[in-house]
């Protein structure tokens, strides 16, 4: 097991990585354990790791109600992240979960023995939740009333 | 049931009792239309009165091979000397729709093509679409008249304006000729513009003392030489070490996806992407203005494959002259990137590299495929055909859906207009590969672009390209319709086959009266309007105060008949069986006589909603076969 040091300086390091692939728009470490990420449809994300060791995304969808169809969707869309079903290079092999939070859904991910893994994955289910998840026509209308949507204002 | 156009017409026309029982005439083709047409070449000459500015410049136009030029009257001096020169001419209703049409002529064959229009006015009307063609980059030679120099700051008589201000940000090189003996030389400078390096439009607008000034000899002209001295045909190529730093690349990656951009359809080089392809089971998507240079029904085309995409551990973007940033392409954030580009300064733009490389395409690929070793990808391409299968039964859910809706309603869905059209062109006893397509709109554009096919190159454009332009459309493909009907390029095997448009009520306002000009030419198109009495961004007004009206046309509009008044056929389809045979009639008219049509479908607003009509409006992936985006 690798020491926690280690692998706070690792998670500062892969975030830093995809900050300069262009993924983020924009990146800073925002204290011990939190990092902001300026992203998907010019948002900031913030992510943060917990007490228990866990990494969590409180803020992945603005304005989901805890129990709405659009909630039990996403919860549907995470859960077939990690279907054996999928090809082994895109199945998520870590416990990740869907939160619900002050009305909004974020997900958070248990590391087991590889942190980097685990936020990787975290990284890459919060990217296919807005280019997949929120794609299908029953979103449509969210993404009108949550994010202005128009074809002004796609990116 | 379509009448005969004219007959139609007739309903338009509110006549004197004392006419009543005299006929009215019916629509018809002047017939100078035919008479000049077929007329011979008259190109001036340094004899007698001499040439023409106007005509030193149609030379050179005509010397460096102008694939066609689009226009409405105005700018007179150039456009008649183009013409005599012999250079394809086409005089349509407006210029704004004649620039959209030159754009997708030159969008379905790569070649360069012209627009013109009249000083301000019909210049300034043209700015959208060359806006457009911008976006698209567009070989496009924008041309205007502009009043003479003599009359410049003192508002002399009308029209008098400053245009290339008016084109900054949206042309690549542009230049008011205010020296008589010069237009051969800038003449020069625009076409080395239009076919080097990154093409884009390029606007000249010529004073009258330019247009009409006389030459009697070619002394008196500055740089007066043939296009192989002044540019060349000399393109960039990437190093060995280069080539062979790509090709590692691409070996050890154990998903590659090739994304060819419109580079790769400009320079022709469709030949050696499919040796580079087929060498390693590499993945290939299209992307830009037009589609098919990959085409969809390859076992490694990726277009019809969205699921797929995030697999890709590789990305190799080659003459993607628009670049994407990350995250508007539906790619992992994991995946490598190399990009192919012939100028230097785009390299890293947008999306970081890991190999950036200037390259001509055709001479990268060329390149590539002798230094690439064979490799099998099966699982790769496994992954391909599934997720291929699933887009396909995703698509036919959803036609299933519209169906019931359209039975319940009586009135059409769009994922319903879409498959009919996708059946009549792709499955039936058309040749798949013939029918040149585009479409346009919001929500039809959303839903038309995931049936449309592009099986070979220049078959399908991509009407809103990354502009976003609603309305170009119909003008577009007319536009496109010349180039099949004269087999130019890769429209060679289908030469005068009908073309297809699929655009929405609100975009056809901007070109429809653009029929007139498919008629005059007797250019075959077949259009089908989704007409479901809105802008299709409705929506967004749901929630607004004293909005909704601003989104709103008056129900059940008439198009199907004011394609009649124009001299094309009309039909009016609310059904599966009506829609059918609509087709039947449309594909008939245009293949056989020649005759275009126009399909209005008559839909519901609501249909946009997922709650009351699910699917509802669904956003398409990218890249892919409903990209407009990049």
């Amino acid at each position: 097991m690798r020491s926690r040091e280690w692998a706070r300086l690792r998670i500062d390091e892969v975030l830093e990585e995809y900050a300069a692939r262009g993924v983020f728009k924009g990146f800073s470490k925002a204290g011990p354990g939190r990092w902001k990420m300026l992203w998907h449809r010019n948002r900031e994300f913030v992510l943060e790791k917990l007490t228990d060791g866990q990494f969590a995304m409180p803020v992945v969808l603005p304005k989901v109600p805890a129990r709405s169809e659009m909630m039990r969707a996403y919860r549907a869309f995470v859960k077939g992240l990690q279907s054996k079903e999928l090809p082994e290079h895109r199945r998520i092999r870590v416990k990740l979960k869907v939160t619900a939070s002050a009305g909004n859904a974020g997900l958070q991910v248990e590391p087991g023995d590889d942190a980097e893994y685990a936020v990787r994955k975290l990284i890459q289910a919060v990217h296919e939740t807005y280019l997949v998840f929120l794609y299908d026509g029953a979103r449509y209308d969210y993404l009108v009333e949550t994010f202005d949507l128009d074809p002004d204002h796609l990116a | 049931m379509a009448k005969a156009a004219g007959v139609a017409a007739a309903g338009f026309v509110a006549q004197p009792r004392s006419l009543m029982a005299a006929p009215i005439p019916s629509i018809a083709i002047p017939k100078e239309v035919p008479a000049t047409l077929s007329e011979p070449a008259k190109a001036g000459s340094f004899e007698g009165k001499g040439m023409s500015g106007a005509e030193v410049f149609a030379k050179l136009c005509k010397e460096e091979e102008l694939a066609a030029m689009f226009c409405c009257p105005g700018n007179y001096t150039v456009i008649n000397a183009i013409a005599a020169a012999g250079v394809p001419a086409y005089g349509g209703r407006t210029e704004g729709a004649m620039c959209a049409a030159a754009d997708g002529f030159s969008r379905v064959t790569g070649e360069v093509t012209a627009c013109s229009g009249t000083e301000g006015p019909g210049f300034t009307h043209m700015i959208m679409n060359i806006a457009a063609a911008s976006a698209a980059r567009t070989p496009l030679l924008v041309l205007a008249s502009n009043m003479q120099m003599a009359g410049d700051d003192r508002e002399a008589f009308i029209q008098t304006g400053y245009q290339q201000p008016l084109t900054e940000g949206i042309k690549k090189y542009g230049k008011r000729l205010v020296a008589p003996n010069r237009v051969h030389e800038y003449g020069a400078y625009a076409f080395r513009n239009l076919k080097g390096g990154v093409p884009g439009p390029v606007h000249l607008d010529f004073p009258g003392e330019v247009a009409r000034a006389r030459f009697t000899d070619a002394g008196s002209l500055t740089d007066y030489y043939g296009k192989e001295k002044y540019r060349s045909e000399s393109r960039p190529g990437a190093s060995n070490k280069e080539v062979q730093q790509a090709a590692d690349l691409i070996s050890k990656a154990a998903r590659p996806l090739l994304i060819a951009g419109q580079g790769v359809f400009q320079r022709k080089a469709w030949d050696a992407l499919k040796l580079v392809a087929e060498r390693q089971d590499i993945a290939v998507v299209t992307s830009g203005p037009t589609r098919g240079h990959w085409p969809d029904d390859h076992r490694l085309s990726a277009a019809c494959s969205p699921d797929a995409l995030m697999s890709a551990d590789l990305v190799i973007f080659i003459g993607q002259y628009c670049m994407p940033s990350p995250g508007e392409y539906r790619l992992a954030p994991e995946v490598k990137a190399i990009r192919v580009h012939p100028v230097q300064e785009d390299l890293g733009r947008n999306w970081p590299l890991d190999l950036g490389i200037v390259s001509d395409e055709k001479i990268f690929l060329e390149a590539l495929a002798n230094a690439l070793p064979a490799k099998k990808r099966e699982a790769w391409v496994g992954e391909l055909a599934t997720a291929r299968a699933a887009f396909e039964k995703q698509n036919l859910d959803h036609y299933a859906l519209g169906l019931k809706h359209s039975q319940a309603t009586g009135h059409l869905h769009p994922a319903v207009m879409a498959k009919e059209v996708h059946d009549f062109f792709y499955k039936g006893a058309i040749d798949p590969k013939q029918t040149v397509s585009g479409s346009g709109g919001w929500t039809t554009g959303l839903f038309a672009s995931r049936w449309l096919r592009a099986n070979r190159p220049g078959q399908s454009v991509v009407c809103a390209y990354q502009y976003g332009a609603i309305g170009p459309d119909l003008a577009m493909m007319i536009g496109a319709g010349a180039a099949v009907q004269r087999g130019v390029g890769p429209q060679a095997p289908y030469k005068g086959a009908p073309a297809l448009v699929v655009t929405s009520d609100a975009g056809v306002a901007y070109s429809m009266f653009e029929l007139d000009t498919a008629a005059k030419y007797k250019i075959p198109i077949i259009s089908v309007i989704y007409n479901n009495n809105s802008w299709g961004m409705w929506p967004s007004a749901v929630s607004s105060a004293r909005s909704m009206h601003m989104y709103l046309f008056q129900e059940n509009l008439r198009y199907d008949k004011m394609a009649e008044g124009l001299g094309a056929r009309g039909e009016y389809v609310r059904t599966v069986e009506e829609m059918r045979g609509a087709l039947q009639r449309s594909y008939a008219a245009a293949a056989k006589e020649g005759v275009s049509t126009l399909i209005n479908v008559q839909a519901l607003k609501e249909f946009t909603s997922g709650k009351d009509y699910p699917p509802g409006i669904a956003l398409n992936a990218e890249p892919g076969v409903g990209a407009f985006a990049h």
